[in-house]
């Protein structure tokens, strides 16, 4: 019987806590849980296999300094960022921080069970590299608008602030996500700016 | 005894020096002798002589005495500032002193022998024989008024108080004092016609006044105040207050005026039943302390405010619909919050349910679990609903609701709004909450709208100014009549310029801001009969100052829309 992974979650909201505590143990995942960063700091022991999930926002020492910190100490666990919805920039940055994926609140628990998984199982998941050459396929299938639409919207402007901005109306903003989307594969918002971070990664 | 005149200046040795040398001389001259007898006779003569010379001399200086003594009475007769003059039975003037011919404007030997009359009116020529024909009858005293035009054309009012004396040779003659009441009749007459004006004014007054004594009836009521409250039976007298205002009004009223009868100057709002009508009055009740301080009357003065009171519930609503206007606003600018505050329980939530739903498909879920993720759940579906129905509750438009509050309680409940925002920037948050607080009857809607504001705005000023240990300091206080909250941020300040911009409406540093919202927030404190300012701190950052009365509503009520 293989030794069950670790999911070390950090969250100040003890719901929060709670319920994905349940959450990973229905996909038989052992979870330990902790209130703030500087809890993680003081109580974090390595385990492997494991991955952290973290909240971007948190009272004292927030999500992105803690993920920053992480290589600094030695802490080389995938970390999963939760984000609140919509909140594209934190978002980016978490990418662009070190993290693995991010995740926004609420949650379709079939993805967030999804991306855990794979976070641990790291060999399942492809490498960067690989990740940014599909990407950067894809994203050349995109027409200059459709590039200029998709910066901005992983920006985390809204159809209207592009359309100003763009001097295009709004529904052709709506007409060139939905293209993008599309040709991108993607289903959602958070999947767009995963795929615009991976393929920047270089 | 003229031949001794010329000893009249010697004394009693002297005369008898001289006798001798006469009697030496008749017997040189003469006679030789004189008798004994003859001798006796003429040395008693001249000793009798010269007594009666001595007695002569006596008479002579007591003479001279009394036309002195007389000549002083004369002066003080004639220099009285009181005119003296009599008159015999016909009115005609038989003695008359300076002062009196001064008032009459001519010399004594003129006036003496002129009837009176001639300086009065034909009617108070009638007036004054009938004063000297009531004296003669009586024989007592008595005091007439009369108004004389002197002989230099001046008018003269005048006092005459006369008596009757017997003259020696048994005539009645009428003894008087005249006195010049002119300027008292001139200060009485302009007493009189100031009151008039006064009278006057306070008639035309749309100020309702009314004078009342102890037994609180009315010693004095303008015109306003009869046409206010009339009385119906339209008695001069025994007209008490209660047959004016009625039982209900005065019933209003009565604390008040017991408090004006102890001698203190009191004022009220009452709202007084006027027919089928409710008209709100402002009542000043003013004592009226007499000489030595005693209160036996007071001044009720009665302003109609119910056009006032119309425009004040305008304004009042007016400012409930601009406040509701930035609550809205308010609410815009915190949807990533309030989104981030309700995804919270609504993700534990999802949690909660996948993570039922995946154990009991692989039947890992024993019967307890299930009642321990419900209850999970449940808590969560509560907090949710909270959240919401504070912002559905926030985000209504309303009237004023005063109600007892305690603001401890109210700004505890308006810091978990801000839950969310402080966290995102590292921002701590402390208070220090006076306890126990008093209660105090407010608007909670409008006052956890203030605090919001205060509070985002010193989030956003932190925010913006990168402070490296960025804290909000939320303190209350309280006095015997007035409560105060402090917020402070140790941002980076407002010029002293900003500290009163701020509160203009359409005042803004921001870029997006409306700028009505702490001008907003000053309308709704001032609403509250409160204050709001704000300072710059010693060190860093500003400090919001919010002042509100520790209502008590039965002397000052605060502004309420029905």
């Amino acid at each position: 019987m293989t030794k069950p992974a670790t999911v070390h979650i950090v969250d100040d909201d003890e719901a929060m806590r709670k319920s994905l505590k349940l959450l990973m143990k229905s996909i038989d995942l052992h979870a330990e849980t902790y209130h703030s960063a500087e809890d993680f700091l003081a109580n974090y022991k390595a385990t492997t296999p494991s991955c952290i999930l973290m909240d971007v926002r948190m009272p004292g020492i927030q999500g992105l300094d803690l993920l920053t910190h992480l290589p600094k100490i030695n802490i080389h666990a995938p970390v999963v960022m939760m984000t609140g919805h919509g909140d594209i920039p934190s978002a980016v940055k978490a990418m662009k921080a070190g993290a693995v994926d991010f995740i926004e609140k609420p949650f379709d628990q079939e993805a967030l069970a999804n991306t855990i998984k794979q976070c641990i199982h790291t060999s399942t998941v492809h490498s960067k590299s690989e990740l940014q050459q599909i990407f950067s396929k894809k994203l050349a299938l995109l027409s200059r608008r459709e590039t200029e639409v998709l910066e901005r919207l992983v920006k985390g402007k809204i159809n209207k602030v592009i359309a100003t901005d763009l001097n295009i109306s709004v529904r052709t903003v709506e007409a060139h996500r939905a293209n993008i989307m599309s040709k991108l594969d993607a289903k959602s918002l958070s999947d767009l700016v995963k795929i615009s971070i991976y393929s920047q990664v270089s | 005894m003229s031949e001794f005149s010329e000893f009249s200046e010697f004394d009693h040795d002297e005369l008898n020096e001289k006798l001798n040398e006469f009697l030496k001389y008749l017997e040189k001259t003469g006679r030789s002798t004189l008798d004994n007898k003859e001798r006796l006779l003429l040395e008693s003569l001249h000793i009798h002589q010269i007594e009666l010379e001595m007695q002569n001399r006596e008479l002579k200086s007591s003479q001279e005495d009394l036309e002195k003594s007389r000549d002083k009475y004369a002066d003080l007769f004639d220099f009285a500032p009181i005119g003296y003059a009599s008159f015999n039975k016909n009115g005609v003037i038989e003695e008359i002193n300076l002062t009196a011919c001064k008032l009459l404007g001519s010399e004594r030997s003129t006036l003496l022998g002129k009837p009176f009359s001639v300086f009065l009116t034909l009617s108070d020529s009638m007036a004054f024989f009938k004063h000297i024909k009531k004296i003669i009858s009586s024989a007592e005293k008595s005091r007439i008024k009369l108004q004389l035009k002197s002989l230099a054309g001046i008018i003269y009012h005048i006092q005459i108080e006369s008596t009757l004396r017997i003259s020696d040779n048994g005539d009645k003659i009428i003894q008087s004092a005249i006195v010049d009441i002119s300027d008292h009749v001139a200060a009485e007459q302009a007493l009189s016609e100031s009151k008039n004006q006064l009278h006057l004014i306070i008639n035309a007054l749309p100020v309702l006044v009314a004078q009342i004594d102890l037994h609180i009836q009315l010693i004095f009521s303008n015109k306003a105040y009869d046409k206010s409250f009339a009385d119906k039976k339209k008695r001069k007298t025994d007209r008490h207050l209660i047959d004016r205002i009625g039982n209900e009004n005065f019933a209003l009223l009565e604390p008040y005026i017991k408090v004006a009868l102890e001698g203190h100057e009191v004022s009220c709002e009452v709202a007084l039943t006027i027919g089928s009508q409710k008209i709100s009055y402002h009542v000043n009740l003013l004592p009226n302390p007499d000489a030595h301080g005693t209160v036996n009357n007071f001044f009720m003065i009665m302003i109609d405010i119910s056009t006032y009171k119309q425009n004040e519930l305008a304004s009042m609503t007016h400012l409930t619909s601009l406040a509701h206007e930035a609550r809205i606003y308010l609410i815009g600018q915190m949807t990533t919050e309030i989104a981030h505050e309700i995804n919270q329980p609504l993700s534990a939530i999802a949690n909660y349910s996948a993570a039922g739903i995946r154990l009991q498909n692989s039947e890992k879920l024993e019967v307890e679990d299930i009642t321990a993720i419900l209850n999970d759940i449940d808590e969560q579906v509560h907090r949710a609903s909270n959240i919401i129905n504070h912002l559905k509750k926030f985000s209504k438009k309303r009237d004023l609701q005063l109600s007892k509050t305690n603001i401890n309680a109210l700004i505890q409940e308006v810091l978990t709004f801000l839950v969310a925002e402080k966290p995102r920037h590292g921002i701590k948050i402390q208070t220090t909450l006076n306890e126990p607080i008093p209660y105090t009857h407010v608007d909670t809607i409008l006052i956890e709208q203030v605090l919001l504001n205060i509070l985002r705005n010193a989030v956003e000023a932190l925010i913006e100014s990168q402070q490296k240990k960025p804290l909000i300091t939320v303190k209350t206080a309280s006095t015997d009549n007035e409560i105060l909250i402090l917020i402070a941020d140790n941002g980076p300040g407002l010029s002293y310029e900003l500290l009163d911009g701020i509160f203009r409406p359409f005042f803004s540093t921001k870029e997006s801001g409306i700028g009505l919202g702490l001008s907003i927030c000053k309308s709704i404190i001032e609403s509250h009969h409160g204050n709001l300012w704000a300072t710059r701190n010693a060190e860093m950052g500003t400090t919001f100052h919010i002042q509100l009365p520790i209502s008590n509503q039965t002397l000052q009520p605060l502004k309420k829309s029905k």
